[in-house]
């Protein structure tokens, strides 16, 4: 069995998952994740979509081309591959979607989006895939901000209702073009998947708490180019669209009744947190335009301090 | 004519600082009200007559009758056209 460190989870799991940062064995592991024979349909269906089914206690997923997929109590991960499957196109599936609904399962929240550190305080940024989130962390965390979370961001909150997220440390996921700009060359590991772009790229430095408050969101839209007032603050209401439109999955979490639990969270999130709108160009040139911009606005918010 | 002002469809609400946010579970729509918009929500979790509303807020809040009434008419119609509070006359006043 492998052994990680996943969402602020220990995990074992029975198929190595390239990108996941290895941790020691737990004695009793959070999640476990075991081949095993995984039914074709459940029954007494409460929710469902083509991909996925659930009974309100088990979540199957069907990935084609992949496997199957049970998920039990946010605990236990049986998965059956597809003949002729990729083992780690399981794995990639099991890090992402999987542990997205095994996140739901035990109550708290995941959102769509990659965080570092500033100033021991954690910075989240949201949007749709695409749009730049992992390449904008990863220039941050090359600039010396340790990296939190990539991809997904699993947020509980504490006593007191403040928002705080798990140190995940999981490896990134960037374009060759992106490595060669960031100068990353040195932490590039293995292809995604075969034929994708993509590769692993360890991070030069992570977050070394379990987990940190969040202070500031910053949802990302497209646009050619970084405007140059930087950040745009958000209204309350737009605050709240913004965070449950960035959950992981809101498909799901739209059918499986979890609407009022994110709506809950989103206030909360924005009542201890900033929400703003960021729109951080296309082109891999102006990210260190960006990154000006995000450092003033951190200034000019008492994240960061001047000498730095 | 006392009408009687009660909540309309599924509304899930939250806090956020010193506003209430609500959305509509329906429409996915949000809607932002203020602190006494909020005591209004709030008051008509069970109906009320609009005399016992404005009752109740002008004592709890530092208003005259008249302006409270205008506030909290102004607050019901943009309610209404939101589809969160219905407004009916009681039966056999």
């Amino acid at each position: 069995m492998h052994s990680y460190r996943i969402a602020g989870l220990t995990v074992s799991s029975e198929i190595p998952l390239p990108g996941a940062r290895v941790a020691d064995a737990a004695p009793m592991p959070d999640v476990v994740m075991r081949k095993t024979d995984v039914p074709q349909k459940l029954d007494h269906i409460t929710a469902s979509m083509p991909a996925w089914e659930t009974d309100g206690q088990r979540f199957l997923m069907r990935a084609p081309g992949i496997g199957r997929f049970l998920l039990t109590g946010g605990r236990d991960v049986g998965f059956q591959a597809e003949a002729g499957a990729d083992v780690s196109d399981c794995a990639i599936y099991l890090l992402g979607t999987v542990f997205g609904i095994l996140l739901h399962q035990r109550g708290q929240i995941a959102l769509h989006a990659s965080a570092v550190a500033v100033g021991g305080k954690a910075i989240l940024f949201c949007g749709r895939s695409g749009l730049g989130k992992s390449t904008l962390a990863a220039a941050l965390c090359r600039r010396g901000y340790p990296l939190i979370s990539d991809d997904i961001c699993a947020i509980a909150f504490n006593a007191e209702g403040y928002p705080r997220v798990s140190a995940d440390s999981r490896q990134l996921k960037l374009a060759s073009d992106a490595i060669d700009a960031l100068g990353l060359e040195r932490y590039k590991g293995g292809a995604v998947r075969r034929g994708m772009e993509k590769y692993y790229v360890e991070p030069p430095l992570c977050a070394d708490a379990a987990d940190l408050p969040v202070v500031g969101v910053y949802v990302l839209r497209r646009g050619a180019e970084p405007r140059a007032a930087g950040p745009e603050e958000t209204s309350v209401a737009e605050a709240l669209r913004l965070l449950q439109r960035n959950a992981y999955r809101p498909g799901i979490v739209k059918r499986t009744g979890q609407i009022p639990r994110y709506f809950e969270a989103a206030a909360a999130i924005a009542s201890k947190a900033k929400v703003f709108r960021l729109v951080p160009g296309h082109d891999l040139a102006r990210l260190p335009e960006t990154i000006a911009l995000l450092e003033r606005h951190w200034l000019e918010n008492g994240l960061l301090q001047s000498t730095k | 004519m006392d009408p009687t002002v009660q909540r309309k469809g599924d509304w899930l609400s939250a806090m956020v600082g010193d506003e209430l946010v609500m959305m509509s579970a329906e429409s996915g729509n949000y809607v932002t009200v203020s602190r006494v918009g909020s005591r209004i929500w709030e008051l008509i979790e069970r109906p009320k007559t609009l005399d016992e509303l404005c009752g109740q807020l002008v004592r709890e809040f530092d208003v005259t009758p008249e302006a409270c009434r205008a506030d909290v008419q102004r607050f019901l119609d943009e309610m209404t056209t939101n589809g969160a509070v219905a407004l009916s006359q009681a039966a056999g006043d």
